[in-house]
């Protein structure tokens, strides 16, 4: 199939970004208010934090300062602003120059050294001047440049059966065009990992991938909990799922058929191009947050029962194949793929060319997406944002 | 279609409408009864299963059967546990 031209932003450092934010990062939840502020008074995305960069210790500063840099220099962002407080851990300057090192401009102000007022007001100049500067949308670039994040959530029998399988063969052809995949959720590949281990580029990415998604089984087990009525929860219970094993066999069908190239630590931005796993939680939020500081330009996001999620600089194109999720959550689903559950039970025609209609619904979307049209998520201003941490927080 | 077998190796099938106790359904030439009631999007036995075998869809494995499940049955979690349950006790 043949695959259209999309239309962006060529950055400093090389990059491809298909949206031109312009983003107030508050780098610890001390400053949320003086970002939301200033995000408010001028229509920039405002970025919070639930914890930030205070009182974390090793590989959790590493990660959270990986992931913040990441955002800051995401090809869908134009321009940063970073907004600390000014005794947290990690300073909004040295957040600031993460970025810078990232080959991308960003600028920081400090609660501390101005006062909140003046920050308020220095921020919503520093960000007038930055929306002065915008270019607009002129630079074209192929299929090939996209980083696609993977992620299902409230999912039900018709995951499986239709909109993840859909996903992977758009995943498959997109991959085939050179370009990139990330499928994170590592207890959601739990009774499916053998089947990405074998299609792993060496054996040094299989041990690593099982040896990732091992550790995640070991850190429930040693707690002594149940997996059921979390790993299926009772929504996916209720529809139709009955353990992880299979719920993980539906969801690793989003990956397609591609080879593994890699796996990534949460928020970390593939090497290369292909398929990757991204060593992230299967929780909403959580994983689309990772898949965005991991640089996704886009985050296809199927879902059974529906939800309403976003983020704040990776549209993320919500596909049902459920067809009451889609009359019901009209306002929230992007590609309607129900019509295909529709093909299932009127005709006898074979699973697998109903999927390939499903794969080129989903592409259209990704490049339509990709050339400036709005997520039902974007268009209501779902900008949610949470990293996941695994350690002390002082 | 009222329900798909995913893979030829699978031993259930997906109702994709709900089915009633007693519908007879075909699968492979061979006529099954249906001994409950299908809800939407969940699983039935296309063939005997006895307790401790694999319940196989997609041509992998989803969990054990911790009954005897007859051909035409309910499958879901009163008669299914995921191998991962096992492990942890």
């Amino acid at each position: 199939m043949k695959l259209g031209e999309i239309k962006g932003w060529r950055r400093e450092n090389g990059d491809f970004g298909i949206r031109n934010h312009i983003v107030v990062l508050s780098s610890v939840a001390c400053a949320n208010h003086a970002a939301l502020e200033i995000a408010r008074r001028t229509g920039a995305i405002p970025i919070i934090q639930e914890e930030g960069a205070c009182g974390m210790f090793g590989e959790d500063r590493k990660r959270f300062l990986r992931c913040m840099a990441n955002v800051g220099s995401h090809p869908n962002v134009a321009w940063t602003l970073v907004v600390g407080l000014g005794c947290e851990g990690i300073d909004a300057h040295q957040l600031a120059d993460e970025i810078s090192k990232r080959g991308r401009n960003a600028e920081s102000l400090l609660i501390q050294e101005l006062g909140m007022d003046k920050t308020v007001e220095r921020g919503v100049e520093l960000v007038n001047r930055a929306k002065e500067n915008l270019t607009p949308r002129r630079e074209t670039a192929g299929v090939e440049e996209l980083v696609i994040g993977l992620k299902c959530g409230a999912s039900d029998y018709t995951s499986g059966l239709i909109s993840n399988p859909s996903v992977g063969k758009a995943v498959d052809i997109l991959i085939e065009h050179g370009g990139t995949a990330i499928i994170t959720e590592r207890l959601e590949l739990v009774g499916a990992e053998q089947i990405l281990a074998r299609r792993a580029k060496s054996k040094e990415v299989a041990e690593d991938f099982l040896r990732r998604i091992k550790k995640a089984v070991e850190d429930v087990n040693k707690r002594g909990v149940d997996w059921i009525g979390s790993q299926p929860s009772m929504g996916n219970i209720k529809g139709g799922l009955t353990t992880i094993e299979e719920k993980s066999l539906g969801a690793v069908k989003k990956a397609g058929n591609a080879q593994l190239e890699g796996c990534l630590d949460y928020g970390e931005k593939p090497k290369g191009r292909g398929l990757y796993f991204m060593d992230g939680p299967g929780y909403d939020v959580k994983a689309v947050s990772g898949l965005m500081c991991a640089g996704s330009h886009i985050i296809l996001f199927t879902t059974g029962l529906g939800t309403y999620l976003g983020s704040p600089v990776s549209p993320v194109i919500k596909i049902t194949g459920n067809p009451t999720t889609a009359r019901k959550l009209r306002d929230a689903i992007d590609v309607d793929l129900s019509v295909l559950f529709e093909e299932i039970i009127s005709k006898d025609a074979s699973l697998d060319e109903i999927l390939e209609i499903g794969g080129k619904m989903i592409l259209e979307e990704i490049v339509r997406v990709a050339n400036g049209k709005l997520t039902k998520a974007e268009k209501s201003q779902h900008i949610e944002f949470s990293i996941e941490l695994t350690g002390i927080i002082a | 279609m009222k329900f798909v077998i995913m893979n030829r190796k699978d031993n259930v099938a997906t109702a994709i409408v709900p089915l009633k106790k007693g519908e007879k359904v075909v699968v492979g030439g061979r006529e099954i009864i249906l001994l409950e009631d299908i809800p939407q999007g969940h699983k039935f036995a296309i063939r005997d299963i006895n307790a401790g075998d694999f319940i196989i869809k997609y041509g992998e494995i989803i969990g054990i059967a911790t009954r005897n499940i007859k051909a035409g049955e309910y499958v879901h979690i009163h008669n299914l546990r995921s191998r991962y349950q096992g492990a942890m006790k």
